[in-house]
Order: structure tokens, then sequence, then C-alpha cells
């Protein structure tokens, strides 16, 4: 008896119910993967505008541009207003490839204008990088400050 | 069917466990975003406070006071909050009088007010004079800073507060054997770059691979285009430290005061240091006919002062070191043992000058030191090596002079226009205003090469031994660059 229900077939209400489980499963799987690859595109879409905000911001130090390039007592150098320029856009021309999908703003300005102040040899730097996922606009922001030595 | 559960459930563990991936990798980009940022604000609360401990000491004030040793600093920036904490180390004002003073800064980045990222930041005021090899403040008369030539090196950090001049030996410069020289053209001098002579003839411009050249031979690490640093203007730091506190009254002669050193008044026209015969370090100080003896006791923390009749007296502890006189030094060598600064008064235009090699007990004559046990700090408005009928010269005897030295006008052969060329090694550094003047220059373009120190192969050489040991830990109260100037010496940052 028992032999005789083990060399049994299976029935098609059986393989229909098996193949809807494997295939919901499957599309289960397809979607994790999907919005797993999304979310780590993502990820990596934010390193790397962490990691050019920093380079950026790293930049305008080394070169003291906030002091060197003043468009005011209170203004140094920025990027045209609400513009979104390549990342390679001067004065940072050789410093980053063509082409990276990234734009930047940056802006400097001196904390204090009057020179009796300790504040007056402090610029602040502010960078924001965008790029864009699916036509979306995504953004990181980066404060720092520059002192005059 | 059994196989198909099968196949479900590892698909659907995978997809869990990917599914629960995704998160983390979000997080970890999130906490990423928000760490670089509380990083910067804490950077800004330590650039805050840098710029505010400089304002103040330029202006003559002290951030930390016996009211407030430890200030705390705050402030707002892109929606964040900082503090920054203020603690001097025990030498540093209000609890010392080091001129080079140390501070740790700890900065705090603050969300909502709650703590986010911490910088501690151990921050430098002034530095040494001795970290160098060689500085120059100003131009002097002599074309040259210095000679780069087979036989004439400067090793070290090299820092002058307007454009360097070279002198460079042919031979150094071109990369080709034959010592040809692929510059031809005389180019106008500028104030923005380095200037380099070969016979005489100014030149420009060095291609990569001869200033390789020159670093390889000559500067091992040239301190260019960076912001000037002054000299010290007065000498009021290193007489307070040898008389151990503000100046008041000193008596003719010589002074040891127990939280002092030695303050001499009035000119000296001998001054030998040596080790006796118990290996104590003793100082004969002759003015006029009257000659002092300071001997340092070390085992028994005292020091012993032998007056012209003989008499001794005792003075109790080991003294700062400093060995200062209100008038000029005639005569200068001997050996050095333990940690000492000879100084006089530079304001007033007081000299020095070496009439011997000065060399110290823990260190091989012709050696480069290993260790910190003897340091030796001259400082002078002009330091003279002496006339050669005084100390004679020749190029297989060197003079030696193991010291930071510190000349606020000049450091200067006296008969570099006569006499024998010789042979110097300074183990140590050399600061001066003017560039030193060793060799003789006829009108002052072309190098002579027959008298004085420093001329060109097998006629004499001039060399600083860089001793990095004494720019780590200078003679007593070697001078300083200005307090303002603030410079960070450690770095720890870690999210909270």
């Amino acid at each position: 008896m028992r032999a005789n229900d083990l060399s049994r077939g299976a029935t098609l209400i059986e393989i229909m119910v098996a193949v809807v489980v494997v295939l919901l499963v499957l599309l289960a799987l397809l979607g994790t993967i999907a919005y797993g690859l999304a979310g780590t595109s993502n990820a990596e879409g934010n390193q790397r505008a962490v990691h050019y905000a920093q380079r950026l911001l790293e930049l305008t130090r080394e070169r003291d541009l906030a002091r060197e390039e003043t468009v005011g007592p209170t203004i140094g150098f920025q990027d045209p207003e609400d513009a979104r320029i390549p990342l390679n856009s001067p004065p940072f021309t050789d410093d980053f490839e063509a082409g990276t999908g990234y734009t930047r703003r940056l802006v400097t300005r001196r904390i204090s204008n009057d020179p009796t102040s300790y504040e007056s040899k402090l610029w602040e730097i502010e960078v924001t990088v965008f790029w864009t996922v699916k036509g979306r606009e995504n953004l990181f922001r980066l404060v720092g400050v520059d002192r005059v030595p | 069917m059994i196989t198909a559960l099968f196949f479900g459930c590892l698909c659907l563990s995978l997809s869990v466990g990917f599914l629960l991936q995704v998160p983390v990798d979000l997080g970890a980009t999130s906490q990423l975003r928000h760490d670089t940022r509380a990083s910067y604000i804490a950077e800004a609360a330590v650039e805050h406070t840098m710029a505010w401990m400089s304002h103040e000491i330029e202006n003559l004030r002290e951030p930390c006071t016996s009211a407030d040793p430890n200030p705390t600093r705050s402030g707002t920036l892109d929606s964040w909050e900082w503090t920054c904490t203020v603690v001097p180390d025990s030498q540093t004002p209000p609890h010392g009088l080091s001129p080079l003073r140390l501070y740790e800064l700890t900065a705090t980045a603050l969300l909502d007010g709650k703590p986010q990222y911490q910088i501690v930041a151990n921050v430098q005021a002034g530095q040494s004079f001795a970290r160098y090899s060689m500085f120059i403040d100003e131009d002097g008369f002599i074309t040259y800073d210095f000679l780069v030539t087979e036989d004439s090196q400067v090793r070290g950090p090299i820092h002058k507060n307007r454009p360097i001049s070279f002198l460079v030996s042919p031979s150094v410069l071109a990369a080709s054997p034959s010592g040809s020289f692929p510059y031809e053209s005389v180019i106008s001098t500028t104030d923005t770059h380095h200037k380099w002579y070969v016979g005489g003839t100014l030149q420009h411009h060095l291609s990569d691979e001869q200033y390789e050249n020159i670093l390889q031979n000559g500067v091992d690490d040239l301190e260019y285009a960076a912001p000037p640093k002054p000299m010290p203007t007065d000498s009021s730091v290193l007489a307070q430290a040898a008389w151990g506190g503000p100046v008041t009254s000193p008596p003719p002669g010589v002074t040891v005061n127990s939280m002092g050193g030695v303050y001499i008044v009035g000119d000296v026209s001998e001054m030998e240091l040596s080790v006796n015969g118990n290996g104590h370090f003793e100082l004969r100080i002759e003015q006029g006919g009257s000659v002092t003896r300071v001997i340092e006791d070390l085992t028994n923390d005292r020091r012993l002062v032998i007056d012209s009749s003989g008499a001794t007296s005792e003075v109790a502890g080991r003294g700062t070191g400093v060995i200062f006189a209100t008038g000029s030094i005639a005569s200068l060598r001997g050996v050095n043992k333990g940690a000492h600064t000879i100084a006089n008064r530079f304001e007033d235009g007081k000299t020095m000058e070496i009439t011997g090699s000065l060399t110290r007990s823990d260190t091989p004559v012709g050696s480069e030191p290993g260790v910190t046990t003897d340091r030796l700090g001259l400082v002078s408005s002009t330091i003279w090596i002496t006339d050669e009928s005084i100390l004679p010269r020749s190029v297989s005897t060197p003079l030696y002079i193991y010291a930071s030295v510190m000349a606020t006008e000049i450091f200067e052969v006296k008969d570099r226009f006569s006499g024998n060329p010789g042979a110097m090694a300074i183990y140590g550094g050399m600061a001066s205003d003017k560039a030193w003047a060793t060799v003789d220059f006829n009108n002052l373009t072309e190098l002579r090469t027959t008298h004085g120190y420093g001329g060109l192969s097998g006629f004499g050489s001039a060399n600083i031994y860089y001793d990095k040991l004494l720019a780590d830990e200078p003679p007593p109260e070697f001078p300083t660059t200005a307090s303002a100037s603030l410079s960070i010496r450690s770095w720890k940052e870690q999210p909270l």
C-alpha cells in the first residue's frame, strides 16, 4: 500500500501549486534584487557625492580660493547663483574627470567683516554636490571653515 | 512538490537576506553623510577656537587665565552647534611661562543638543627657531643666501622670509657628469621665484630634475612660500629666565639665583665651557680681570659659584640653563654639558665672538649627535667667527659648532677677506637676519675661494648638519616664532 502511494505520480493540481509557489518566490526574489540594486546604486551615488564634496572643500582650502578670489568684502569665490555646473568647471578643471554625472555649487563667505574681530579671519565654505537618479535630483551639502593662518 | 518547496524556501531565504541587506547599506550611507558633516563642524570648532586664541595672543592677552583656566568656546554652523574647550599644558600660562605653549583643544559637534562627533587636537603656539637648519629673515649685503656645492651643504628645513638666492655649483646642478650647464639666458629677477647663480650670472627657473638635484645635494626640506615669520625683537624672555623672574636691580658682575640661570651684567671678555674632573659642567666667566666660575653639581641638585677671591657660595637647584649677559661676549669656546642657552642683549646690538670649537660632552667631535643630553643655544645680535690670528683656519681641521645659533643681525667670519680657507661644521641650525657672510665675494657677484669658510670644491667648506633632535627638544628658552602663529601638533577624531 505504501509502495503504491510513493510510486504514484503528482496530480496536475499539485504541479500547478508547485509552479505557482516557485513563480511567486522567484517574483519576490527578482523584486528584492531590483530593490537591492537600486538601494546599492543609491548608496554608491551618495558615497561618491560625499567624496566629491569633501574634495571640493579641501581644494578650496588648499588653494585659498575663499580669500584669493573675493568678489566683495564678505564674499569670496562662488559659483553662479542657483547654477549646477560640472565638477570640473574652473577653477577645478584638472581635478575632476569630465562626465561624472555630478554637478556642484560652491559658495564662500567671510564670517565677519569687522577687522577687529577674530572671525574676520574665518571663511565659511559651503559645497553642494548634485546628482540625478531616474529624473529625481539628489544633493549633498557640506559646510566647513577655512582660517587665515 | 517537495523539490519545489525546497527551492521556494531557498529563494525566499535569499530574498529576505538580500532585503535585510538593503537597509544596512542605506543606513551606512546615511551614517557616512552624517559623520562627514559632523566632522567638518567639529573641525570648524577647532578653527574658530584657534583663530580666537591667535587673536587673543596677538593682542597680548592670554587665552587661558587664572579666572578661566579652561575656556570653552561655542557657536553654530549650518544648523549644528559646536563647543570647544581649551586646556593649557603644565608649562603654559596660567600654569607656567614657557614661550613655547601647548594647548589641548576638545571640539564637539552637536545636533539637537546631542554630541555627535569629537576632535581632540594638540595645538602649539610659536615654534622654536631650532626647528630650522637655516632661517634667514631679510636680504643681506651678500648676493647669495647660501652655497650648494659638492663640499658645502645645508641639510634640513630652510626658511627665508623673502625669495631665496642659491649659488649653485654647476657640477651639482647639471644632470650630465660633464658639468655643462644647459641654461644660457639671463632672466630678470622677480620677487616670486628662487634665484640662482652660476659663475656669478643670474639664472632663472629650475627644471624639476635640477631642483631635485639641489634637494638631494643641499636642501632636504626647503620651506618656501611659507608665511613670513618675524624674528624676536628683544631678549626679555631670556633675561627673565636667567634671572629667575622679572629682572630687578641686578648688581654688576655675575648673579646666580636659585630659580634662574646665570645673569651677567656688563661685557664678558672670555666665556669658556668645560667639564671638570668630577664630570660637572663648569662655566668660566671673565670680566676684565675678574673671574667667576659656576659649577653645576646636578648630582646634589645645586650650583657652586666661585668668585675672583676664591670664595664659594652654593645655590640650590639646577637652574634654567640660561646664561645671559647684558653686554657683548668677546670670546666663547669650549665643551658643553647639559642644556644651556647663552644669550645677550641683542636688541642693543651686543655681539658674541666664537674663538674656538663649541663641542658637547655626549657626542664625539665630528659625529652627528644621537641624544639630547647636551644642548646648546647661542643668541646674539652679530655672531662672529674670530680672526685667523686667534683661531687658525685650515680645511683639514674644521671648526665645530654643536649648537642652535641665532644671530638677530648676521653670522659672520671676521677676516673672510684675508687668511686661509677653512672648514666649518655646524651640528644644529642657524637662524639669522641677514644671509651669513663667511666667504669673500668680488663686487658681490663673483665668489673668491681663497679665504673664509664655504668656498667651492677644495677650498674649504661650511656645512650645516641639521640636528632634528635639537629641533624637537630645543635649548632652554631658545627663541620661538610669534606665539600668535598656531600650529596643530596632533589630531584625533571620533564619532560619538
